[in-house]
């Protein structure tokens, strides 16, 4: 992993490298996450209404709470292991090897920390919270430094929405979601929402049918009863495949018994094998020299003969 | 291979190893240039399923290994009457016998424990007036064991072991057959050679009779009586009784099979003295006496006591006079025999059979 050069959040101009730097820098990083397929993970904090509180108690406390709130950022944070730079009031970090559950992680530690420091102005005791935002690219994905940075800014926007103090890691936006019509206009109107609803199934129904290149037929108004049993039949369809999907992993798993058994039997041979190091090498013919054979012997004429003889008789049931 | 070092040991080093078989029908012995000598029952047994396979722990036993585990096994005799049931005599399971036999004779050469670089070269006693086919099947399972093999006839292998090759009368005893030899000098030809069923297997079978007529009750097998025999078998009218445990409805129960052993080994005697009348009677009267006093008694039958006593007894009751003589190693005298000649026969022979 390689170490990053200290980076501070105290201001602008006060770090070892510009703020343009550092982005060159997390460009080649995500270009090297990509190359060597690790996760990384991008995210922007900023303070809650931080303009405000520097109207309110003056340009000092705002660089106070900044100050404060970088500090707990470097606590929790292994400064040599990420990248970050500071624009206005909002931090831009790239954290490498992070995977989107430790990035949520630190996210939570920020916001937990950041809500234990309180700034006594006088009369009145100010609350800092954080809203942060975080991307993340899981490992052998690709990372491109403009992708993760923008998905981390929409994130940030996500938390400052919700009124801050949270986090949100960003989710790709649902093409089926966004295709629905906005119903704001007719909420808590319910005739109209049912309405809106009814038209919205009639159109999807159609577009169904004319996938299987039929047009609708007339349900009658039994539209939903059509509807309930579709789904039904869906459902029952989707309980068979989840069943057949059953059957084949228990199968597998009775293969896989089944193999391990097998190579449990033949580790059991290999070691036997090894055991068997001392392998028996035979015993040499000594020939003349056992079973009272010597060279010497009687009748060896008569021996010879029958020798021939023998041999004959056994090339002829040979040839035979 | 040792290293040659004086004129002398250049027969050790000769790189072939000589075998004398003998493929019986109750025991295969074998006997090598190596020194080594085995003998072994001649039972080959495969495991009957996968669950007896994972128990025994081996895709093939032999001999008494084999008869211990025979109900987890498809066991195999391969031999009847000293041949090898290879469907002539219209066994079921020819294809199996051959496979047991071949697996047989590949035991018997690893018993010998040969060297891996060594030719084997391997002569097999085979009963005296075995068919053409049966010869033939028995060279065909042993190529695939040995290097070069040849047959030669059983009487004839245990006479040339004892170097008795002039007027002698051979009796090899085995499980299947009992052969008769005349050996006259030469080489013994049809004429001089008798084969009988009423070896081994025929004493089993009597015996199996006798005790099922004189104790009905009584529950045995035929591997039960052949034990039987082979601890308490005997010809000799003076002895101590024989008791035999058997079941009786699962229960132990002694029985006096003194008889029963005494009448089935005796049952042999007859067609031997028969056999050996035959052979004296048609050979050169001026030379018979001197055969009738030169018999040979050989084979694992020959182990039955009194044996020889009795054969003289009925020589002299049927050809006037007769000497019989027990072989020192009864269950080698094959195997010996064979060795001997293997190593006798000249190399080019075994060259020419390769």
């Amino acid at each position: 992993m390689p170490e990053f050069p200290a980076v501070t959040f105290s201001g602008d101009r006060d770090g070892l490298f510009s703020p343009d730097e550092v982005k060159s820098l997390m460009r080649a990083e995500c270009a090297r996450a990509t190359r060597y397929k690790y996760a990384v993970t991008a995210m922007r904090v900023a303070v809650d209404r931080l303009d405000q509180l520097g109207d309110l108690y003056g340009f000092e406390s705002r660089e106070e709470i900044l100050n404060q709130v970088t500090a707990v950022i470097s606590r929790n944070t292994r400064e040599s292991d990420f990248l970050g730079f500071k624009v206005g009031g909002t931090f831009h970090a790239l954290f490498p090897h992070t995977n989107r559950k430790v990035g949520a992680a630190l996210a939570r530690r920020l916001l937990e920390d950041t809500s234990r420091l309180l700034f006594d102005e006088g009369s009145a005791r100010v609350q800092v919270t954080l809203s942060i935002g975080i991307s993340y690219r899981d490992a052998g994905e690709e990372v491109s430094f403009d992708g993760i940075t923008r998905e981390a800014a929409s994130a940030i926007d996500r938390a400052l929405s919700r009124g801050g103090n949270c986090f949100e890691i960003y989710v790709a936006p649902d093409p089926i979601l966004d295709s629905l019509p906005d119903v704001s206009d007719v909420l808590g109107d319910d005739r109209a929402l049912a309405r809106q609803l009814a038209g919205l199934l009639d159109e999807k129904m159609q577009t169904f049918f004319q996938s299987m290149g039929e047009s609708m037929p007339d349900f009658g108004g039994r539209d939903r009863e059509v509807l309930a049993l579709a789904v039904e039949k869906m459902e029952a369809a989707h309980h068979q495949m989840r069943e057949e999907h059953a059957h084949q992993v228990k199968m597998l798993q009775r293969r896989l018994s089944k193999v391990t058994d097998s190579l449990t039997e033949t580790e059991g041979i290999i070691r036997r094998g090894l055991s068997q190091k001392e392998i028996d090498s035979g015993v040499a013919s000594i020939y003349r020299t056992v079973q009272g054979l010597s060279d010497v012997e009687n009748d060896q004429e008569l021996k010879k003969e029958m020798m021939s003889k023998i041999f004959e008789a056994n090339l002829e049931l040979r040839n035979r | 291979m040792a290293k040659k070092s004086t004129q002398g040991e250049d027969h050790k080093d000769h790189g072939v190893l000589y075998v004398g078989i003998d493929l019986g029908t109750s025991r295969t012995s074998v006997a090598a240039s190596n020194g080594v000598r085995e003998t072994l029952p001649s039972f080959v047994g495969y495991p009957k399923d996968v669950v007896s396979k994972k128990l025994l722990k081996k895709d093939v036993l032999f001999g008494d290994e084999a008869i211990s585990k025979r109900l987890s096994l498809n066991l195999f005799r391969p031999l009847e009457h000293g041949v090898l049931k290879c469907g002539e005599g219209g066994d079921d399971d020819a294809e199996g016998n051959m496979r047991a036999a071949r697996d047989l004779l590949l035991e018997a050469v690893r018993m010998i424990r040969p060297r891996k670089d060594e030719l084997i070269y391997a002569v097999i006693g085979a009963p005296a007036q075995a068919s053409i086919n049966s010869k033939n099947a028995i060279i065909n399972v042993a190529r695939e064991s040995v290097d070069s093999v040849m047959l030669c006839s059983e009487p004839f292998a245990v006479a040339y072991g004892q170097d008795m090759l002039e007027d002698v009368l051979v009796i090899d005893i085995g499980a299947g057959t009992v052969d008769l030899c005349r050996m006259h000098g030469t080489m013994p030809e049809d004429a001089d050679q008798i084969t009988l069923n009423t070896a081994g297997d025929h004493v089993d079978s009597e015996l199996m009779d006798l005790l099922s007529k004189s104790y009905p009750q009584a529950q045995f097998t035929t591997q039960m009586i052949k034990e039987l025999k082979e601890r308490h078998s005997t010809v000799a009218e003076v002895q101590a009784p024989i008791q035999a445990i058997l079941p009786v409805d699962g229960k132990p129960t002694e029985f006096d099979v003194t008889e029963a052993v005494r009448g089935a080994c005796s049952s042999i005697v007859d067609p031997i003295v028969d056999g050996l009348g035959k052979l004296v009677a048609s050979f050169d009267p001026e030379f018979q006496d001197r055969l009738k006093g030169r018999v040979l008694l050989a084979g694992g039958g020959s182990q039955i006591k009194g044996l020889d006593m009795a054969i003289e007894i009925r020589m002299k009751e049927m050809l006037g006079n007769g000497r019989v003589v027990l072989i020192e190693e009864p269950m080698y005298g094959g195997a010996n025999g064979a060795l001997k000649i293997a190593h006798d026969m000249p190399e080019e022979y075994w060259e020419k059979l390769k």
